[in-house]
């Protein structure tokens, strides 16, 4: 446990001394002037598009820190042998991954938590005045599950990438097959349910059995998407919601056991 | 060293001058050219769509509408290939986003009213309506384009009837719905859902002076159409004038018209009307129901309809509304 922590701490205090960072900042100030701008160019339903603009922001900059400081940094870091560095300490290599996935969290909690208080002052400065054109089931409370279940689905994203990261052992493999689930995993269920809709492709045991299994590999980002349901306030339903997160945690587990089997096989000398 | 700065500094100069001439220029250039904004927006299917913007459904649906507003604010005339492309934008931006409110506000203001595209305004707010359970302004736009631009009666009477539905929705759209429904021949199905409507307004508290007049009005065409419909079985034509159902033996007396007016009647296609608004396209329907022979006194055939009208409410006070 210590180990984890030590790692944890030192990838925490790495990561928020890069640049990304800052850029990550700059965007937050960006999004507060942006959504302003954006939101004034709509007449209907402003508050809709003060938290569409406000929470993509949130998941665009989770993305960007996970594929080039998170991923990015550890593809590097065994592609350059300097985990070395942190593995000649008491560390296991159990103790290293699992320490990095838990600090790269707190990086992301970090930045999400900076954004999503600049989304939410946003919001407030965007329909101040025109309250009547926030969306009538509107809560709060429904836009801090949307936030958590957005970071929930980050968290996912990059345990999956320190998989990825452990069965290459190119950079630019990982941030690639990484880039493809990612993509994959956000249009996966509109694809599955168009294939199989469809009858001349449903009818195809072979489409419809990569489909499903591709169901299984990848995960399902969408289920992780509550933003317009944030947005317009639509009623949830706590047990699916539940049922979602319980989804997010096993496939970050899973993934993260597999990557340490991976990474305890790995010949690092 | 320091003809070096000078012609450093010289160089940095001649190359702003030559920017600015040369930017001038190109203004003046462009100037004087037609400018025309292009609108082909992305020509990929909805569900295409979909799936490519990922979790950004929402913000790439607002992306779409800007560009369609910003094309439209440069006030140019349309033609049919760019009124296509700005339909197609609205579907795609419902596509990736079915609750949002401006897509179809725009879709009915452009869509409707400038590109005579009515049908394609009202599949996008049927679809709004779908999705906005709560807004009964999509509903009601949707029965506008059908009555007005369409000349579909029985599609904007249920729409109306549909928009009446929704919570805290104007207390005229039952009286619009039915009225269109009667419009259609269809006066019964007008009253089952004026009945529904008033036992919903009742059980609300809301105010159900009007929806009251109404199904008065409504029971008495309804009596004077059946009336007409069974002289006609009789006598082989329509009769020229109401009273001429009294000289027959078809019924002893009117239905009391609750607007204070008499009742109208259009002795071509034997159709009753309780008051002179009518419907702006000539097509005028007939009464909507099979001719039959019920037989029978004058005035048990005028009394006979008690239970008919008495059978309509109870099918209502037992949930059924169809």
């Amino acid at each position: 446990m210590n180990g984890i922590i030590l790692v944890a701490g030192l990838t925490f205090r790495q990561a928020i001394r890069h640049k990304a960072v800052h850029v990550v900042l700059a965007l937050a100030l960006g999004l507060f002037l942006a959504n302003l701008v954006i939101t004034s160019s709509f007449t209907w339903e402003v508050g809709k598009v003060a938290v569409d603009v406000g929470l993509s922001t949130v998941s665009l900059s989770g993305l960007l820190l996970i594929f080039f400081l998170g991923v990015g940094n550890l593809a590097a870091d065994l592609e350059r042998r300097s985990v070395y560095m942190v593995l000649s300490r008491p560390v296991t290599r159990s103790q290293f991954l699992v320490g990095t996935f838990v600090g790269m969290c707190l990086v992301l909690l970090a930045a999400a938590g900076i954004l999503a208080l600049c989304a939410v002052l946003s919001f407030k400065f965007s329909v101040m005045g025109k309250e009547a054109w926030v969306p009538m089931g509107f809560s709060w409370s429904l836009f801090g599950l949307a936030l958590a279940m957005q970071i929930l689905a980050l968290f996912v994203l990059l345990a999956l990438g320190i998989l990825l990261v452990c069965l290459t052992s190119q950079q630019f493999t990982a941030l690639f097959l990484l880039f493809l689930a990612y993509v994959i995993g956000q249009s996966l269920e509109t694809v599955q349910k168009a294939a199989l809709a469809r009858t001349a492709l449903g009818e195809n045991p072979v489409l419809t059995w990569v489909v499903k299994v591709a169901g299984w590999i990848f995960p399902n980002f969408s289920a992780f998407d509550y933003k317009l349901a944030a947005a317009y306030g639509l009623p949830q339903d706590p047990v699916q919601m539940a049922w979602v997160a319980a989804y997010g945690l096993a496939y970050i587990g899973f993934s993260l056991w597999l990557a340490v089997w991976a990474f305890s096989r790995r010949e690092l000398s | 060293m320091k003809l070096r700065k000078i012609l450093f500094v010289f160089l940095g100069l001649a190359l702003l001058s030559g920017y600015m001439a040369a930017g001038l220029a190109v203004q003046e250039q462009r100037q004087g050219r037609m400018h025309r904004f292009q609108f082909d927006g992305l020509n990929l299917p909805p569900l295409a769509l979909q799936a490519l913007a990922g979790e950004f459904k929402g913000l790439a649906a607002d992306y779409l509408l800007l560009g369609v507003q910003s094309f439209i604010g440069s006030n140019q005339v349309l033609d049919r290939a760019e009124w296509l492309a700005v339909a197609r934008a609205f579907d795609q931006a419902q596509a990736l986003d079915p609750y949002f409110e401006q897509t179809y506000l725009m879709a009915q203001g452009l869509l409707a009213w400038s590109a005579s595209m009515p049908e394609r305004a009202v599949r996008i707010l049927r679809k709004a309506a779908e999705h906005r359970p709560w807004d009964w302004r999509a509903r009601y736009y949707a029965g506008f384009n059908q009555y007005y631009f369409l000349n579909d009666y029985q599609a904007a009477s249920e729409s109306f009837l549909q928009a009446a539905k929704v919570p805290h929705s104007p207390e005229i759209l039952p009286v619009l719905g039915a009225r269109l429904a009667q419009k259609s021949g269809r006066t019964e199905w007008a009253l089952r859902l004026l009945y529904a409507m008033l036992k919903e307004k009742e059980t609300e508290g809301s105010r159900t002076d009007e929806i009251e007049r109404r199904i008065k009005a409504l029971e008495g065409v309804l009596v004077l159409e059946r009336s007409v419909a069974d002289f006609k079985n009789r006598t082989g034509a329509w009769p020229q004038e109401l009273e001429d159902l009294m000289s027959e033996g078809v019924l002893v007396a009117f239905p009391e018209n609750p607007y204070g007016t008499e009742w109208l009647f259009n002795p071509e296609t034997g159709a009753v009307s309780f008051d002179r608004v009518e419907i702006r396209v000539s097509t005028v329907h007939g009464p909507g129901f099979e001719v039959n022979d019920q037989g029978g006194s004058s005035l048990g055939r005028f009394s006979s309809w008690t239970p008919i009208l008495d059978e309509v409410r109870a099918s209502v006070r037992n949930g059924n509304t169809n």
